[in-house]
């Protein structure tokens, strides 16, 4: 009985710890500034445009991305994992297929911050 | 030492059985093959932990380990500057389990040194569930660390048999306990637990590359 007690405290303990830290960390994430980026719209050229720029069909808002994604506190918490996924999930299909690609891993090769058209 | 390779192997061998194998470059695999060096080594801690284990060798694995997980942060940070974002609170959550499996290996550690142990833990029968909590809170928050980043195990399949691996390692010396068994350490010594972690981290950043 004692054990089955504890297991259940356990339980309740680390969902509760879980959403207090999930809690801290989506209010981080709406204060934190934007990471500086040097994506090219040059480069992806032959990419349909709605892939990204979803809002211009679905009517879901108007303006840069970053204005819903960074401040909406419904998507903002998952900016890291949706922007990560977007990008990577064709940079690795392309590598994986042999082709040039751009990065899939390394950070500072997307968050250096010049200014690319 | 056998299990701690077969751990080793069996995990690389998870992140390879889909026909797609993304590498983040050599440099990358390799600090991510560090990581999992030292991951698997928590892994074969859970396994051979409990009465019949040798200590001196159970000890010396999580001290291998608790360094491997020092290196593979440490790596990260020096290799790409910008890997300092995860660390701060609005990483991601797969980033905050590894930096929390990072500190509670530490305390795993630190909190079973003999000196420590006596001094805080006055009734030995304290230290035991302690123990056990905070090793699976680093083995759970490790696991979730290495599938929430998704890109080694980025497959349902892969990420089901991942989470039944990690239970299933909780419940192993249960099992093996309640039939009077246990899965010993044997003669981990450090040169050769330091060259299987090793040769685990290298023989998964090549797996990548292939």
């Amino acid at each position: 009985m004692k054990k089955r007690i504890a297991a259940l405290a356990l339980v309740v303990v680390s969902t509760g710890v879980y959403l207090v830290l999930e809690s801290v960390r989506q209010r981080s994430v709406l204060l934190s500034p934007v990471l500086p980026m040097n994506f090219a719209h040059q480069d992806h050229t032959e990419q349909a445009c709605f892939g990204c720029h979803h809002n211009f069909i679905d009517d879901s808002g108007h303006g840069l991305c970053i204005d819903c994604h960074k401040t909406n506190t419904e998507v903002a918490g998952q900016i890291e994992t949706q922007f990560h996924d977007l990008c990577r999930t064709c940079h690795i299909e392309n590598q994986i297929q042999g082709e040039d690609t751009g990065p899939v891993r390394a950070c500072i090769d997307c968050h250096e911050g010049d200014d690319l058209p | 030492m056998k299990p701690l390779l077969w751990i080793g192997l069996g995990l690389i061998g998870l992140m390879l059985i889909t026909p797609q194998h993304p590498a983040g470059g050599f440099g990358w695999d390799l600090g991510n093959g560090i990581g999992l060096a030292a991951f698997s080594a928590v892994c074969y801690l859970a396994v051979s932990s409990g009465p019949g284990r040798s200590l001196a060798g159970h000890t010396r694995i999580a001290w291998l380990a608790v360094i491997g997980i020092f290196v593979h942060a440490g790596y990260f940070l020096l290799l790409d500057p910008m890997v300092y974002q995860y660390l701060k609170p609005a990483a991601p959550f797969y980033m905050w389990c590894g930096v929390i499996s990072l500190f509670v290996a530490l305390a795993v550690a630190v909190s079973a040194l003999p000196r420590f142990r006596r001094r805080v833990f006055r009734k030995p029968a304290w230290f035991g569930p302690l123990h056990w909590g905070l090793s699976t809170t680093c083995l759970f928050a490790g696991g979730y660390h290495i599938a929430g980043s998704g890109f080694y195990l980025n497959t349902g399949l892969q990420q089901v048999l991942f989470g039944g691996l990690l239970t299933g390692l909780v419940l192993i010396p249960w099992l093996f306990r309640r039939n009077g068994r246990s899965i010993s350490s044997g003669e981990a010594t450090w040169v050769r637990t330091s060259l299987v972690l090793i040769s685990l981290g290298v023989v998964f950043a090549v797996s990548r590359q292939l």
